[in-house]
């Protein structure tokens, strides 16, 4: 019995170590973010003038409306399509094919998907139809792997739902198009709430795919990437600090919609 | 079978219903009429669940026709039915209060306010849930949601109610009192009220008629007494409650209508011989009921020799498995208090019968019957 | 309860609408995009990676090989094992890490499981271009590793923590350690404690009872979560990059070096089939295991 307490412990230990070794970082940005001197390790008080030199930034704003225009956009497609194929999934058909095709767009490398939309954008949009790259095929390039997620996250709350009620619905009078705006879609609401956040939080994060796509448009994740690039200064740290503590938010609203009842 | 009591409301005519191999409604034809609760029985797969939803709506027969007030609805879909269902799990809408559930069937009529408030007013009290209409389906018990199902069916006054086994997720106890109460219900409001189960006891409480089915088709339908005293097949009579089966073949004679089977002779009613279709040699059985078989002392002058095998005490009953010369065993229940009720395994008794009591029944199995030895 | 239906009935659109029609307008959209979107353009660099170099860059439609026998040259294939070493080093270093936390968060009562979960693949959401740079800062020369344990004299000299194959495996186990742990988790959470139960009460030992039942039946996890790391791992560029200095490139480098710099597409579509093929290779593998999972699971359980 003994054995069991003490490797109870040893897991519990792993356990703490292990989200140490994920947070630590983040939040040694999180610290230096408010340092005043900016050197890691010459503390030079609580200092908010790295977010300020950011609120001042042109270029960074601009990247951040670019990013958020992006994510709205690609999310309520996405949220849209992928709904549809939540459902349509889960009721009309048992193909496992189709369940497993659902995966690729989540699993496939975004370098390939990035350079393969590269490849189709140049030759249908710049070649044939003589379009210039920008936020718009940014957009386009999201809502393929959103729809995977928001369908995989909105199918969840499908499986906990009696289709029984759907049935009760018309039987009581309801046409399938009233029954689908007044019972199922306020039931799975959560869930495409949930899915949606979810879709939100990835695009705008998203990098590789937008730095391929974007042609000469700039999106925040891009504009970090060349910060990043020209050398580490403490404007990174305060961004950084943002954008986690935005998608940390994010996922939490999200975990809590989706779980919560109709 | 038992002629409906009323007018019919629907008739069921040879509906047939596949699904790839299976069969699940083999020209099924019946009748339901107004003021009649009304049972479909039989074990799982016979095709009872199919026909409720061929009623409502949400299966298409392969063909026949389903006839209300002479008019064929059986592609019409179910949101212009005038039939409404509760179903087995209640499949109430969880992101509305119990009100808002119950009068959405009258909202889709159109039906406003201040009418709409007093008919599920009206509703709710009917089924003594008056005063929770505000509340989540969520956060009420089993019963009372079966309730709220309940009067969300009835509050649009269809023609028929349609319940699919509404008792099967209910404990013993109270299975017994919704019977009761179910039964009250629809003599109150006067709705036919037509019931999935497969429960024979359930059907027998509740049903003022019920169809019995098996394998796509229905054996036989009629009042529960008659169900019970007169089965009409082997299946009914081994379905409903418990049954002794003798299979034999029919002969004709001068001494009338007898069962041979096992080296004996059993005399049959020769009128009920003729209404099963039974010819002279067709392979039936007897069916007796075990509280039909009378026990008497060893040395009585009547009914035929046995010897106790079995004893199960039962409390009320006792339930005895007695072995009759050359083989056959019956089952016999007596009552307590009764004489016989203290039998041991090895007495030898005689056992008797009623020739009325002795059924004769279609032999709708595949076995062979016994040839005489 | 039970299932009341024999055959897949179409519960929304009895009557009104045909079953096809419903199921165009629900799958369609989604399968749609994915043919222009996913499909096609994949489909297109296949193509171009039998293509040949156009003179300024573009792509001549000439059917050609070459592309293909360029990435066998000793150049590529080095760079190609260095990336399948690296990604397969994470994977095995976040199997083994994640394994004892998936294996926790799954033993604690039911009502902290999520909980822990959420704490657990919170990181993962945010940006991976974020969590890479955490790693500059604390790893450089200057960084907050380096410097107290200089300032300490416990050291002389900094430690080379950047730029090297150190820093990328690092980095790759880093941000992609939360995909293992998720399906480890999903397959732990799956075997039922009574099987472990089961085991010890037949009188094997903790250790024998996790060997012989409970790792074999989370194989199915142990194999979801390393083509989680290790597929994407191997088509990151990011990491190498940022951690590696530039000195030390995968293949994800490697094809976007063709694209954005040496113009030389259908060389970079080739290396491109060659990670599909990888991956492809690697889902199918999956697949099978998974098939082979699911029958005996089928034939163990009382409630089959």
């Amino acid at each position: 019995m003994r054995d069991r307490s003490l490797a109870r412990g040893w897991l519990a230990a792993h356990f703490g170590l292990v989200l140490l070794f994920l947070y630590a970082p983040v939040a040694v940005l999180a610290v230096l973010s408010f340092n005043a001197s900016g050197q890691p390790f010459a503390w030079g008080g609580f200092s908010l003038r790295w977010y300020e030199s950011l609120v001042g930034n042109a270029t960074i704003q601009q990247a951040v409306v670019a990013t958020v225009v992006v994510g709205i956009v690609s999310t309520l497609v996405a949220t849209v399509i992928g709904t549809l194929l939540a459902i349509g999934l889960e009721r009309t058909t048992r193909s496992s094919l189709l369940d497993a095709g659902v995966f690729v767009p989540m699993i496939i490398p975004d370098i390939v998907l990035a350079i393969a939309l590269l490849s189709f954008y140049n030759l249908v949009f710049t070649g044939i139809m003589g379009l210039g790259l920008g936020l718009w095929s940014v957009i386009l390039s999201h809502v393929v792997f959103s729809i995977a997620f928001v369908a995989a996250i909105v199918r969840t709350r499908l499986r906990h739902f009696d289709a029984s009620i759907e049935e009760a619905s018309m039987d009581l009078g309801a046409t399938p198009v009233r029954t689908f705006f007044g019972v199922t879609l306020p039931v799975i609401a959560p869930g495409v709430i949930a899915g949606a956040l979810i879709a939100f939080t990835l695009s705008i994060d998203e990098f590789v795919i937008a730095f391929f796509t974007a042609g000469t448009a700039v999106t925040f994740p891009i504009r970090i990437y060349s910060m990043i690039r020209f050398g580490v200064t403490p404007e990174i740290n305060a961004i950084a600090t943002i954008v986690v503590a935005v998608s940390i938010v994010l996922v939490f609203v999200s975990q809590r919609v989706g779980r919560e009842e109709p | 079978m038992t002629e409906p009591i009323g007018a019919a409301i629907v008739r069921v005519e040879e509906l047939r219903k596949e699904f790839g191999a299976v069969r699940a409604l083999d020209r099924v034809s019946l009748e339901i009429a107004e003021n009649e609760f009304f049972a479909l029985l039989g074990p799982s797969g016979c095709g009872k669940t199919t026909l409720l939803r061929c009623l409502a709506g949400f299966e298409r027969p392969d063909s026949g026709r389903i006839l209300l007030d002479g008019r064929d609805i059986a592609r019409v879909p179910p949101y212009r039915r005038p039939f409404n269902m509760m179903f087995q799990s209640y499949a109430l809408f969880p992101h509305m209060s119990v009100g808002e559930n119950v009068g959405y069937g009258l909202r889709q009529e159109r039906v406003r306010e201040p009418e709409l408030g007093r008919r599920v007013a009206d509703a709710l009290d009917m089924v003594q849930l008056g005063g929770l209409a505000r509340r989540r389906p969520h956060q009420l018990s089993g019963g009372q949601r079966q309730r709220v199902a309940l009067a969300r069916a009835l509050v649009k006054r269809p023609r028929l109610l349609l319940l699919d086994e509404p008792l099967a997720a209910l404990d013993r106890k109270l299975r017994g009192q919704m019977q009761l109460e179910l039964k009250r219900l629809q003599a109150a409001v006067g709705i036919s009220f037509v019931i999935v189960t497969h429960d024979q006891e359930e059907a027998l409480v509740m049903a003022d008629r019920a169809a019995i089915m098996d394998r796509g088709r229905v054996l036989q339908l009629d009042a529960p007494a008659e169900l019970y005293e007169r089965p009409a097949t082997r299946f009914v009579a081994s379905f409903i409650g418990e049954s002794n089966l003798v299979p034999g073949r029919i002969s004709f004679g001068e001494a009338g209508a007898r069962l041979e089977a096992s080296g004996r002779a059993f005399a049959l009613d020769a009128g009920t011989v003729r209404s099963r279709g039974l010819r002279d040699g067709d392979r039936a059985a007897i069916a007796i009921r075990p509280e039909r078989v009378g026990i008497a002392a060893p040395d009585a002058e009547i009914g035929e020799p046995a010897e106790v095998a079995e004893v199960v005490y039962l409390g009320s009953n006792r339930r005895y498995t007695v072995r009759l010369a050359g083989g056959p065993e019956l089952v016999v229940r007596v009552q307590a208090g009764q004489p016989g009720d203290d039998l041991v395994p090895g007495d030898r008794v005689r056992v008797h019968w009623p020739t009325e009591h002795a059924v004769v029944v279609v032999d709708d199995t595949t076995e062979e019957p016994e040839e005489d030895a | 309860m039970g299932r009341r239906r024999t055959a897949p009935a179409p519960s929304v659109g009895a009557g009104a609408v045909s079953r096809w029609q419903l199921r165009l307008f629900l799958l369609g959209p989604a399968l749609a995009w994915w043919l222009v979107f996913l499909v096609l353009p994949v489909g297109i660099v296949l193509g171009y990676s039998l293509f040949e170099r156009g003179e300024f860059g573009g792509v001549v439609p000439n059917l050609t090989l070459d592309n293909y026998g360029r990435a066998l040259d000793p150049l590529y294939t080095s760079v190609l094992l260095n990336s399948l070493r690296m990604a397969a080093l994470a994977t095995v270093i976040a199997l083994v890490i994640g394994y004892p936390v998936a294996y926790f968060v799954a033993t604690r009562p039911r009502r902290w499981r999520t909980p822990l979960l959420i704490l657990v693949i919170l990181p993962f959401w945010t940006s991976f271009l974020i969590r890479t740079y955490a790693w500059i800062v604390l790893l450089n020369r200057e960084g907050l590793i380096n410097r107290p344990l200089l300032n300490a004299g416990i050291i002389g000299e900094p430690l080379p923590l950047l730029n090297n194959e150190f820093a990328i495996v690092l980095g790759l186990v880093y941000i992609y350690l939360p995909l293992m742990i998720l399906p480890l988790y999903a397959a732990l959470e799956r075997i039922s404690p009574e099987l472990r139960e089961a085991s010890t009460d037949l009188g094997a030992s903790p250790v024998r009872t996790f060997l012989t039942v409970t790792l074999p039946l989370s194989s199915t996890g142990i194999a979801a979560g390393a083509i989680f790391v290790f597929v994407p791992s191997l088509g990151n560029f990011i990491v190498p990059e940022l951690l590696g200095g530039g000195r030390h490139p995968m293949i994800g480098n490697l094809i976007q070096g063709q694209f954005l710099r040496a113009r030389d597409w259908p060389f970079g579509a080739a290396l491109a089939a060659g990670l599909i093929a990888i991956t492809v290779g690697l889902l199918l593998v999956q697949a099978w295991l998974l098939m082979r999972e699911r029958r005996r699971e089928s034939g163990a359980t009382a409630d089959a």
